[in-house]
């Protein structure tokens, strides 16, 4: 396990600084911080002594406003989190009220959940191939992975009318069931992917110029992974198969037959291996989950107004494409919770760049942000 | 092989010393002085090895008077999982961090003090973390009154 430096206070150079020391400023608007991240960084010459990530540009409080809506209105705001994957959001926050409240689901609604979170675990996966090119001067990839993208998000359009805030998961249920057409037109995507996906390693994954930019670079072990709190395809990455929809499944996971892939060093590469190996993984759970879809119906008994148990809480969590998606309620047994704390991925993955960065050039510091796959709307909440 | 509630508290018990606990299903609340010694201990423990800290988070309980701090931990060696609270006054709130245990803490505890105004007492740099640093007030207490001009203006003529 290496040793996690913290950086003492006060932010910036310390009395008795190495001669030759500069801060320099990242963003917050720049390019290649996806949002709105800034990152203070010490320097000497080209070489990164220090990090200091410094976020909340995008700071709204959803966790102010939760306390005082109604249950059913957090959904639009479970949106707004990561707005890259607003289906895992929306089904993240179902599962929790409905495992406080006790409601149940019908099968044929959660069959469409489990197609919906895998179709848009794929689209993040694809942005993120895209602007990871981007972001390490390769164009192409970009309009690629918008290009399949933009399917998913038809799809998604088809099914409820909206193409990147979705509200589609809701407690108990599903809001729309799927329209005439949905099921061919997801299995003609499932036909198309894998040869796009073979493209996309040709382009990018068994590019020279690409793999020395990310081979090798910040490598993170296990053991330091799991204290920083890592999780999803960056933990992964590491060599640790631990994915909460197979360690603890929630929905119909459990049914279903995927692997979970793992690298081994847990560097760049390892997290781009990763990532386009889940797309092929999510594609075969979809592929299951529209043979077993059953009919019926699609919301299950939910009252109008939803009260949950008196001193009642909950700690649920699901694997959203960035990690561990935790939503913490407290009912006081009002209509509203008395509290709601998202636990978001991004924001402890986000912590892993000053412990894995130091040491290295500032141009590889564009490939360790991108890596991690951060969604300011998250990360500040 | 992961533990259920019950045989998690006995397991604890013998690591930190006797634990009053009602429900084991339920979070376990610990006395703030012995808080941390209880998580290292539900750190260390082999037959526990809580590696992850996957949560830290606080809730406000103004009619008590109290601030509760709340530890959601988990194994990724046994698949057990286990939440710990502790209380804090509401008036001078004070909790001693968790960073030496888990570095997870460090940004979960910077956001219970921006938002909540806890002092975690040895943390290594608590400042604000999601607010500006001249913000006023601590935003997630109850009694937190939204301020009504924060608004950005460019309306230039005044």
């Amino acid at each position: 396990m290496t040793e996690i430096t913290h950086i003492p206070p006060p932010l910036g150079l310390e009395p008795g600084a190495h001669e030759g020391e500069f801060l320099i400023n990242m963003g917050p608007q720049h390019p290649s911080t996806h949002g709105v991240l800034r990152l203070v960084l010490r320097m000497e010459g080209e070489v990164i002594r220090g990090v200091w990530p410094v976020i909340g540009y995008l700071h709204r409080n959803h966790e102010k406003i939760a306390e005082s809506r109604p249950y059913s209105a957090f959904t639009m705001f479970s949106d707004r989190l990561d707005y890259l994957a607003s289906m895992n959001m929306n089904l993240g926050y179902a599962i929790a009220v409905e495992r406080l409240c006790g409601f149940e689901v019908p099968e044929r609604a959660e069959h469409i959940r489990v197609i919906m979170a895998e179709l848009n675990r794929i689209a993040s996966h694809l942005v993120w191939f895209g602007t990871y090119g981007l972001d390490l001067g390769a164009w192409t990839p970009m309009l690629f992975g918008f290009r399949e993208r933009e399917q998913i998000i038809d799809l998604f359009e088809m099914a409820c009318g909206a193409r990147l805030t979705y509200s589609y998961i809701i407690p108990g249920g599903v809001t729309e069931d799927l329209p005439d057409g949905f099921v061919e037109r997801a299995r003609a995507f499932l036909r198309m992917m894998p040869a796009k996906l073979r493209e996309y390693d040709d382009l990018l994954g068994d590019n020279v110029i690409f793999r020395r930019r990310v081979e090798g670079i910040a490598p993170l072990d296990t053991e330091t992974a799991v204290a920083l709190g890592v999780t999803g395809p960056l933990l992964r990455a590491t060599g640790l198969r631990w994915d909460l929809r197979r360690d603890a499944p929630y929905s119909i996971y459990d049914r279903f037959d995927f692997e979970i892939p793992t690298g081994t060093t847990g560097d760049c590469m390892d997290r781009y291996t990763v990532r386009m190996t889940e797309i092929r993984e999510s594609l075969r759970i979809i592929e299951q989950a529209l043979d077993a879809l059953p009919d019926g119906p699609i919301q299950g008994k939910v009252p109008r107004v939803i009260r949950a148990p008196k001193d009642a809480e909950i700690y649920d969590r699901t694997e959203s494409p960035r990690g561990e998606y935790g939503i913490y309620i407290v009912s006081d047994g009002k209509p509203q919770p008395w509290r709601l704390k998202v636990r978001a991925p991004s924001f402890s993955n986000l912590m892993s760049v000053a412990p894995t960065s130091i040491g290295l050039k500032i141009a590889d510091l564009v490939a360790i942000v991108g890596s991690i796959d951060i969604v300011m709307g998250e990360v500040d909440r | 092989m992961p533990l259920a509630p019950p045989a998690l508290l006995e397991a604890a018990a013998e690591a930190a010393g006797p634990l009053e606990v009602e429900d084991p299903a339920k979070p376990w609340v610990v006395p703030p002085e012995r808080i941390h010694s209880v998580l290292a201990a539900l750190r260390d423990d082999p037959r526990l090895a809580m590696n992850s800290l996957m949560n830290l988070t606080a809730v406000d309980r103004p009619e008590q008077g109290q601030i509760e701090i709340v530890y959601h931990l988990c194994s990724l060696r046994h698949h057990h999982e286990v939440a710990v609270k502790t209380l804090c006054d509401r008036g001078s709130p004070h909790a001693p961090t968790a960073v030496d245990l888990w570095p997870a803490a460090d940004w979960f505890e910077r956001e219970v003090f921006d938002l909540f105004g806890v002092v975690f007492d040895g943390h290594p740099d608590l400042r604000r973390i999601l607010c500006p640093d001249d913000w006023v007030g601590h935003p997630l207490l109850r009694d937190y009154e939204l301020p009504k001009d924060v608004h950005i203006t460019t309306d230039r003529d005044d």
